[in-house]
């Protein structure tokens, strides 16, 4: 999956509008990005992804890039 | 002196006993004298639990009680390899998926039912068959005050939990003719992998939590004791309830 589909994943599972997420968007100013959000993006990735995002590591994500960042590696290492 | 939380003698089967709460029931109640059959898909995990236990004459079940039809067949096998009908049954296997309401499907939601309701319905079936659950048999069922008390993304596990608590209000009255019991034990927040990712997503430790579970961290030594109360003649006249252990979450 691209970044940009990435990108768009997340959009869907927090129900926001296209182009509200970009890279450099930070988490913390999304409103919808709240435990519920964070709940639905995992259980998304998880399902179209195959991979699980531990959240001992989401305290760790600022922006939108930390996490394509950190699924990037994760499916590389998945294939 | 007579203790009447005892249980020595007495054969008891616990399910999900690889980890978590029902690792530590199986612990506790080999303490206090149960003879165990422990109950998980993993038999590498099994072994580990049976490591940690006292008394003698445990053994381990592999059983993938997603595989509900063949669970009271499967459990009138064990008792019949055992040659005796079992005193009890801890039934802590589980699922606790958070699945929010935007993204709820029919599978997501039978993941959940399978193993927390059909699981637990096909087992109180077998232990009721004749020779597989003795007279005075106790049936504990973990569920969680989920199924009391709403929790954010918890609409489908609430669901499958509240289910248990009417459950056993049926079946305690079906089963009485032969003074078998069932209840639920219903912990609140408990520490383990499940607390440590809403601690994590939520970013607040036990802050949150504590707010309303005001006696603390529940451990799962805390869920065991209350289902080994359960199971021993303490309560031989308790069924049909369940046994809240919150720390005051519910009050």
């Amino acid at each position: 999956m691209t970044n940009d589909k990435l990108v768009e994943l997340f959009a869907e599972g927090l129900e926001v509008d296209a182009g509200v997420l970009t890279p450099d968007t930070r988490i913390a100013d999304v409103e919808e990005w709240n435990s519920i959000g964070w709940l639905t993006i995992m259980s998304m990735v998880d399902e179209q992804l195959g991979v699980q995002i531990e959240s001992s590591a989401i305290r760790g994500f600022l922006t939108v890039q930390d996490v394509v960042d950190y699924l990037s590696a994760k499916t590389s290492l998945a294939s | 002196m007579r203790n009447p939380l005892d249980l020595s003698g007495k054969r008891v089967i616990v399910t999900g006993a690889s980890s978590g709460i029902g690792r530590a029931t199986a612990v506790v109640l080999g303490q206090l004298g149960a003879e165990l059959v422990l109950v998980a898909r993993r038999q590498d995990a099994l072994e580990e639990t049976l490591g940690m236990l006292e008394g003698t004459g445990h053994v381990a079940a592999c059983y993938d009680l997603t595989e509900v039809d063949g669970i009271p067949a499967w459990l009138k096998g064990v008792a019949a390899a055992r040659g005796v009908p079992f005193d009890g049954v801890v039934h802590a296997a589980g699922l606790s998926t958070a699945i929010p309401i935007r993204i709820l499907n029919r599978s997501r939601m039978e993941d959940l039912m399978v193993l927390n309701v059909y699981a637990s319905l096909a087992l109180v079936r077998g232990m009721a068959a004749k020779g597989v659950g003795a007279d005075a048999a106790s049936l504990v069922l973990v569920s969680s005050v989920s199924g009391l008390a709403g929790a954010l993304g918890h609409s489908v596990y609430s669901a499958s939990k509240g289910a248990l608590h009417a459950m056993v209000r049926s079946a305690a009255k079906e089963l009485a003719p032969r003074r078998m019991r069932i209840n639920c034990v219903a912990p609140a927040w408990v520490q383990g992998p499940i607390m440590d990712v809403v601690q994590d997503i939520q970013g607040d430790g036990f802050a949150k939590v504590a707010e309303r579970q005001f006696l603390g961290a529940i451990s799962p030594e805390d869920v065991a004791t209350s289902a080994a109360y359960l199971l021993s003649d303490a309560t031989r006249t308790i069924s049909g309830t369940t046994l809240v252990i919150d720390g005051g979450w519910t009050c």
